[in-house]
């Protein structure tokens, strides 16, 4: 299907502003140059309309079509907003001098970004020219200004801008483009804001896969007090902690920064212990004859089941739970993995525990709340305690997903379903299994954002413990002896692919 | 299969090249090799100049080997003969949208800003631009080329314009340019100059009848021209361009006579059409004479054109 450009719709050839295109430049610097570029049109040509005096949005479309139709020759820097696709919408800051040679950038837009990677001017929210706003595209037309207006300046704007950039310059603004990435996904631009720009430079350059900003933020957050610190009971612990973030934060969007760091020695031992814990309870609890049947997940390229045969919910969950609380993955490479896999394994991947030296709690034991401790200063005691934790609730999180989403009844066999298949076709479960329940004790009772302060109920009530997965249902007429059956071959991960297959008795 | 159809008889895709061709090809290259700006090039009407310039178009190349984009406007005859319609021209001629209001400025900036995104996608920094029919300017209409050539240097592109004439028409233009007035575009555009001829000589018309012998048709065929429309002869071991003597002898007399310069491309089409496609398969090739070829000549329109004699 082709698609509809000006050119084709109104048979006329309209000019690009080619030579005013820079990197990483927004949807808003792509009009203004389309406008400047086509200095004899009024708007009635560009929309075809006479009565018509306004660009719309379907304009805009037209144009940019134009604008990716004529330039798909050229290498393209330009990675526009979506926010930005508006008439009506007003960029924030700019650099005059950026302004003066039609160039805006989205990354401009961010908040913590006050200074022209290029010109080292500030930004400003307003036309040093002429007083007024930014103006919209809409505005863009009629706006007679030599910075801001709709013609720019063809002495400012070479042809060969794009190459003359200096690598510094475009590194900075690919470092920022990714800084800008992750923060929108943390909710955390507020924070950044707060850091010192060059700082943040250097931590960002030396260190691609962003561990260091973290450290950066942090250095700007004082060492909170902890006098004063209201010890409810006797038998609650208190941690110190930092609190990063404490509103808007999402485990799982923080989780694409933090995922899966490498584990430290006492991690790994922790790990170990856990794991080991979980295989007895499934043995001994789940069914009586039951035996763990380990297979990667990690690298297989499906992850669905057979629909004839039903899986067994707790080889999936410590499966899964084995891969996705050991294999690490780059912010990169695990978004590319998931592309390959259904969003209820991704889901999974961003619930695993993270860094536990940064953290998100989760639920409404304590809201959402980033926990940082960079210098790993913090009560050791503290620190194992919330991973454990986490790898437990980890499981619980698994294994009630593996029972939502399974049926483990006779009477389901005969009607089978896919399970982890992008959630569809999910069967209700029976009312045999609905017993099945993730009863975990709140263990963190009380956080003080002020006191930056946690308290914790119970010591040692690792949630779940035995005593409550012992409470699963049994399956008294299955056997789970052959759960994994190559059925099929995978040209890119033929040696890893695995399917978790359920053979009911025969 | 539809005779018809051959491209012998279409009226603009039918198209030989001349030796004088590629003379003027050379000679366009090397103008833009030795980095000038500008040039024109005159000749009798009717003798091709339009057509040589078509077929040169998208040929030029710079010293790397890297085709030059080019273009070719024609100028209007109007009553009115403005700077601004000159702009107007050009953005019509590149079908680049404008408003009926624009004024000059932008009208230009249109121009020039189209001009060097064809040079920035075809990675050149030379455009080339041929203005046909130039007789139909006024002097002062160069300044409208005089300031697109400043405009596209500012953007660092060098406009070349080259002017194409009829030769006796234009020469009150030429010598109105060669003023001190005009000294500027005189500088820009008229130093470098050109004579563009029809067929002069035998060797000029054999090369031309060769290229009947030695095209296809169809395309991707090993069937020529001549074979086409006399099959049986050309196997014999028939061919158009040994006839060449007895043809020129014939336009020879005839240029004679009327005192000709030469002899324009469009009458020697128009004399070997109906001499290949017609007498010849009607009658045969033996009975080929001098008096058949005449009368293909008189039927082209030679002795009737308005080719001005040499002063």
């Amino acid at each position: 299907m082709s698609t509809k450009t000006l050119s084709s719709e109104l048979n006329k050839i309209f000019n690009t502003g080619v030579h005013f295109r820079q990197p990483y430049e927004s949807y808003y610097s792509k009009y203004r140059r389309f406008l400047s570029a086509n200095p004899a049109c009024r708007i009635n040509d560009i929309t075809g309309d006479i009565d018509r005096r306004y660009l719309k949005a379907f304009d805009l479309e037209l144009i940019y079509n134009e604008l990716s139709q004529k330039e798909k020759s050229l290498p393209s820097f330009e990675m526009p907003l979506d926010y930005t696709n508006s008439i009506e919408y007003r960029i924030t800051k700019n650099c005059p001098t950026c302004s003066s040679s039609g160039y805006h950038s989205y990354l401009y837009e961010y908040t913590w970004l006050t200074e022209c990677p290029e010109h080292k001017t500030k930004l400003v929210d307003s036309c040093p020219s002429c007083h007024k706003a930014w103006p919209t595209i809409k505005e863009l037309i009629k706006r007679d200004c030599s910075v801001c207006g709709r013609h720019i300046n063809i002495n400012h704007a070479t042809k060969s801008k794009c190459e003359k950039l200096k690598t510094s310059t475009v590194s900075q603004l690919h470092a920022f483009h990714r800084l800008g990435l992750i923060s929108k996904s943390f909710f955390l631009q507020k924070h950044i804001a707060k850091a010192r720009l060059k700082s943040f430079h250097q931590a960002t350059m030396q260190d691609k896969d962003f561990t260091l900003w973290a450290s950066v933020l942090t250095e700007k957050e004082k060492t909170q007090e902890t006098e004063n610190l209201r010890l409810p009971d006797v038998n609650k612990l208190v941690f110190d902690v930092k609190v990063l973030a404490n509103k808007n934060v999402n485990k799982v969007d923080y989780n694409y920064k933090f995922f899966r760091l490498n584990l430290s020695p006492w991690q790994i031992r922790l790990r170990k212990k856990v794991r080991q814990s979980l295989i007895s309870i499934i043995n001994t609890h789940a069914i009586g004859e039951h035996q763990f049947h380990r297979k990667y997940f990690i690298g297989t390229s499906r992850f669905c089941f057979d629909k004839k045969y039903n899986p067994c919910p707790y080889c999936v969950a410590l499966n899964l739970w084995i891969d996705l609380t050991r294999y690490s993955y780059n912010f990169i490479t695990l978004e590319h993995f998931i592309n390959k896999i259904n969003r209820i394994f991704e889901y999974l991947y961003h619930l695993a525990p993270c860094n536990p030296s940064t953290f998100v709690t989760q639920g409404s034991l304590v809201e959402k709340a980033i926990i940082s401790d960079v210098d790993m200063k913090l009560d050791s005691k503290f620190q194992k305690w919330i991973y454990e934790y986490e790898l437990r609730t980890f499981f619980n999180r698994i294994l009630k997903m593996a029972f939502c989403y399974t049926t483990v009844d006779e009477s389901a066999i005969s009607h089978p379903i896919n399970c982890f298949a992008d959630g569809i076709n999910r069967i209700e479960r029976k009312n045999k299994h609905r017993n099945f329940s993730i009863k975990g004790n709140s263990v963190i009772s009380y956080l003080d954002l002020e006191k930056n302060a946690f308290c914790v109920n119970g010591v040692g009530l690792l949630n779940p413990n035995e005593d409550c997965l012992s409470t699963l249902p049994r399956f008294p007429t299955c056997l789970c002896n052959s759960y994994f059956n190559k059925f099929d071959t995978d040209k890119y991960y033929d040696n890893d692919f695995a399917t978790f297959i359920y053979r009911p008795p025969r | 299969m539809n005779k018809g159809n051959h491209p012998i008889f279409s009226p603009f895709g039918f198209r030989i090249e001349t030796l004088q061709l590629l003379y003027l090809k050379d000679t366009l290259k090397r103008w833009i090799w030795l980095g000038a700006t500008g040039g024109y090039i005159e000749g009798l009407s009717r003798v091709g100049k339009t057509t040589a310039i078509e077929m040169v178009l998208n040929s030029l190349t710079n010293r790397s080997g890297d085709l030059i984009p080019s273009m070719m406007i024609t100028m209007p005859e109007r009553d009115t003969k403005t700077i601004r319609a000159v702009h107007i021209n050009l953005c019509e001629s590149f079908n680049i949208a404008y408003q009926p209001r624009a004024t000059s400025d932008d009208l230009t900036n249109s121009w020039c800003i189209h001009l060097a995104e064809l040079c920035l996608i075809r990675n050149s920094n030379t455009f080339v631009l041929f203005v046909d029919e130039m007789q139909r300017i006024i002097p002062k209409q160069f300044n409208a080329f005089a300031e697109l050539h400043d405009k596209m240097r500012i953007r660092g592109i060098l406009l070349v314009v080259i002017f194409l004439g009829n030769h006796h028409e234009s020469d009150r233009l030429i010598r109105a340019v060669g003023t001190k007035t005009y000294s500027h575009i005189q500088g820009r555009f008229f130093v470098n100059n050109e004579r563009f001829h029809g067929i002069r000589k035998e060797t000029e018309l054999t090369h031309c009848l060769r290229q009947y012998d030695n095209l296809c048709y169809p395309e991707n065929s090993a069937i020529s021209y001549t074979e086409y429309f006399l099959p049986e002869d050309y196997k014999s071991g028939w061919r158009l361009s040994d006839q060449s003597k007895l043809l020129w002898s014939c336009f020879s007399s005839i240029k004679k006579e009327h005192q000709f310069e030469s002899i324009g491309m469009q009458y020697i089409l128009a004399t070997i059409r109906p001499l290949l496609t017609d007498y010849l398969p009607a009658l045969g090739v033996e009975r080929l004479n001098e008096e058949m070829v005449l009368k293909c000549i008189e039927l082209s329109g030679l002795h009737k054109s308005q080719i001005t004699f040499v002063d």
